[in-house]
């Protein structure tokens, strides 16, 4: 079972965390660093199945595949942020974890640039603004 | 198999911390040995008044190893015709530096001492003796003093980065 | 899916060790040494962190598609 594993993992990541804590502080904040990234690991790897599921789905209904790369690019950049963030948060470095979460949400509005526009231009052919446009369309 | 290879690493590591440490605690014990018999041969000198030979012959049999060796040599080589007694002596502390714990330092004491025997009446003999003495003594102290402080660093030292590198290998 | 521990034990018996051989170290007096000591524990650590987390940002760029940038 995973779940087991991975919740006995984060436990023993948390014994052995409170008895380094006291005799070796850089290293402690490794074990954590490292045991978090294997849990994403092991995650990471559940994660291809649904991705592929998400995939067929998508083709299924016909959705251009443009908008489905977009959206798993967009949680790969939420996911590596939120990694990032964590670990300068646990070092006791809020505010460059902050920073890292700005560029996050920053990146991800980047990725979403061709959505929104499309969306934008989508919303202006049914909703026209050009008196013009109106006056031909009728 | 992996746990074998391990404890041939702690085991070897561990080792060379005793080894180490051991150097320094025979280094103590090798100069108090030398002490003692440069002051049994002032007294064999001053009061006995015998030769160098029967001298060696006596300390040789109240000392332990590396020291006791160094003059069962020299008598052994002074049975023969015996033209240059220096040179005889300082071959020898030679082969006793290989064998003992001992510095260089210490060597060049005994070399610079050697250079005084059977050269001087019985009276300025005996102060080379004691000079040899005060310096063995102060180097004794040194070594003593380096000993409390690193013989037991050494053993722990060793073992650990034993475990160290079985850690790392693992 | 394979987690195992070894690693976490492997990162926190280095932290210990070093931190052992930094405190006899220190209490001796070769407080130079014990510096050294822990910088090479620490680079050595470092190092097999970051092995990891290279690993772990190939898995996600392959995943993600995010191949690119």
């Amino acid at each position: 079972m995973g779940i087991v594993q991975v919740v006995l993992f984060g436990i023993i990541a948390t014994m052995l965390y409170l008895i380094v804590k006291d005799v070796a502080r850089p290293f402690a904040f490794f074990i954590i660093f490292v045991a978090s990234l294997v849990i994403l690991f092991a995650v990471i790897n559940e994660i291809n199945a649904i991705i592929q599921l998400i995939y067929r789905l998508g083709q299924k209904a016909s959705v251009h595949h443009m908008y489905i790369d977009t959206v798993l690019k967009i949680i790969g950049v939420a996911y590596i942020t939120e990694l990032g963030a964590n670990v300068t948060k646990d070092a006791g470095l809020s505010s460059v974890a902050s920073k890292i979460e700005l560029a996050g949400k920053i990146f991800i509005l980047l990725l979403a640039i061709p959505i929104v526009t499309s969306v934008v231009e989508l919303i202006l052919q049914f909703v026209p603004v050009n008196g013009d446009m109106i006056f031909e369309q009728r | 198999m992996k746990i074998i290879g391990a404890f041939c690493i702690v085991f070897a590591t561990s080792f060379l911390g005793f080894d180490m440490s051991n150097t320094l605690t025979n280094r103590t014990r090798q100069l108090k040995q030398l002490i003692v018999s440069l002051q049994m041969m002032e007294a064999e000198m001053v009061y006995s008044k015998r030769t160098l030979q029967q001298i060696f012959h006596v300390l040789r049999s109240k000392l332990d190893y590396p020291i006791t060796d160094f003059y069962d040599n020299l008598t052994k080589r002074l049975n023969g015709r015996v033209t240059n007694f220096y040179s005889i002596w300082s071959q020898e502390l030679e082969s006793l530096r290989t064998i003992s714990s001992l510095t260089a330092n210490d060597v060049e004491i005994l070399q610079q001492f050697g250079r005084t025997i059977g050269q001087h009446s019985a009276h300025e003999q005996r102060k080379h003796i004691q000079l040899t003495i005060y310096h063995l003594q102060l180097e004794l102290d040194q070594s003593r003093d380096k000993q409390q402080r690193y013989a037991t660093m050494l053993k722990t030292i060793g073992f650990l980065f034993g475990l160290l590198i079985v850690i790392l290998l693992f | 899916m394979l987690i195992d521990a070894t690693i976490l034990f492997q990162i926190a018996g280095i932290g210990i060790i070093t931190a052992l051989i930094h405190t006899v170290l220190k209490q001796v007096g070769k407080e130079d040494i014990a510096q050294f000591v822990s910088l090479v524990g620490f680079i050595i650590v470092l190092v097999i962190v970051i092995h990891h987390l290279a690993d772990l940002f190939q898995q996600i760029r392959s995943i993600f598609l995010l191949k690119g940038s």
